[in-house]
């Protein structure tokens, strides 16, 4: 049986967001702020994980996201100016081949 | 020992357990969250609470505030936590706290127990011999994609009508059947879901749907699209264990995209809440 106690690192995401965030509120006499439990649990992960394992598994966001890196700004700005050249081009070539393919329908008849 | 004979110390509450079977078990002494306390219960009429002994210093508001919010600290202590409730949980029926709930003394704790008695025996009596799973679907969309690409019969009969086209039409029929696939595979894959979910609540006493994580959350290459809590009688678990074994073997084996991944026991964290 796959089925084990979830204390496993690829479930530390899991206990924290459990413990952290559900069970019973009671009250209590101490009160404590917890941040958001998501960017608690992305920011552990984090730690946990060294910077090189993460990136192993994907998790090298902060470099993709313009909001980290400005090399990521510049790719985005890139990739957008791209994407419009494309669509241009596409609009083209639907038209031309409508066109296209009109004359041949006139040359045959 | 006496939680409130030292002053220097608040008490730590994990969960409330029912007094008759505390009394009826014997367990080995287990570690508090703050060595050398240990773990101790302190029973009420018809409850009673594990706690352990923390040292004020470290768990006075300004001071805890700041311990939580160093990351390892709050990782380690979190663990802790949830370690200690899996233990209780293997002897007996648990009301688990959510982390960080602190009285300053026995006294105090007392009288929440007082207050919240009927809400702590109703959810005791629910929660009696159940236990906690997790099921999450996560879907490699490629690998999802490509199969549904091979087997729907709509596909197909597109396929085939576009051939029939020209050249210069096809590019573009081409490219809206990919749209319009993408948009039928992600469509196919919430019902996937949603049937399977629904076979599995047929063995479950109560769901809780969650939020599906994304990506930087989990760290996985394939996206989740689904994420549930059910709560199992235990006697009953097998049945359900059985269908999830299945479901994953058959996904795996056909190739389909979808990973299905399994967590638990857990104590009912998801099903403890008082009622209003």
């Amino acid at each position: 049986m796959p089925v084990e106690h979830p204390v496993e690192s690829n479930s530390l995401v899991d206990v924290l967001e459990t413990v952290l965030d559900k069970g019973v509120v009671i009250a209590g006499d101490i009160k404590i702020n917890l941040a958001d439990v998501e960017l608690l649990t992305i920011k552990i992960r984090l730690i946990v994980a060294s910077v090189d394992k993460a990136k192993e598994i994907g998790m090298d966001w902060w470099e993709n996201d313009p909001h980290y890196s400005s090399h990521a700004n510049k790719l985005q700005e890139e990739n957008q100016s791209l994407q419009k050249r494309v669509k241009q081009l596409e609009q083209r070539l639907e038209n031309e081949s409508s066109i296209m393919e009109k004359k041949e329908e006139t040359s045959h008849d | 020992m006496d939680v409130s004979a030292q002053t220097d110390t608040l008490i730590y509450l994990y969960a409330f357990i029912p007094r008759r079977e505390y009394e009826q078990t014997e367990i080995d002494s287990l570690e508090g969250i703050e060595a050398p306390y240990e773990v101790e219960f302190i029973s009420f009429k018809e409850i009673t609470a594990a706690v352990t002994k923390v040292p004020e210093e470290e768990y006075s508001e300004a001071n805890l505030q700041k311990n939580v919010e160093n990351l390892r600290w709050l990782q380690e202590k979190a663990y802790h936590h949830h370690n200690l409730m899996n233990q209780l949980h293997t002897h007996f029926t648990v009301l688990p706290l959510k982390f960080g709930t602190i009285h300053e003394t026995k006294s105090r704790l007392e009288k929440v127990v007082e207050n919240q008695d009927n809400n702590i025996l109703t959810m005791l009596e629910q929660l009696k011999n159940k236990e906690e799973w997790n099921v999450k679907i996560y879907a490699d969309k490629d690998q999802f994609v490509s199969s549904f690409m091979e087997n729907d019969s709509e596909v197909k009969k597109k396929k085939e009508e576009i051939n029939q086209l020209s050249p210069g039409k096809q590019f573009f029929a081409k490219k809206k059947m990919n749209e319009w696939v993408d948009e039928k595979a992600k469509a196919d894959m919430i019902s996937l879901c949603e049937k399977f979910h629904e076979k599995l609540a047929q063995y479950s006493m109560d769901t809780e749907l969650k939020k599906n994580w994304e990506k930087k959350i989990t760290g996985r290459k394939e996206e989740m699209c689904w994420n549930s809590v059910y709560l199992l009688k235990k006697n009953q678990k097998e049945q359900f264990l059985d269908c999830l074994q299945s479901k994953k073997e058959e996904a795996e084996k056909g190739n389909t995209g979808l990973i299905y991944e399994i967590t638990g026991p857990w104590p009912a964290y998801h099903f403890s809440q008082f009622k209003e």
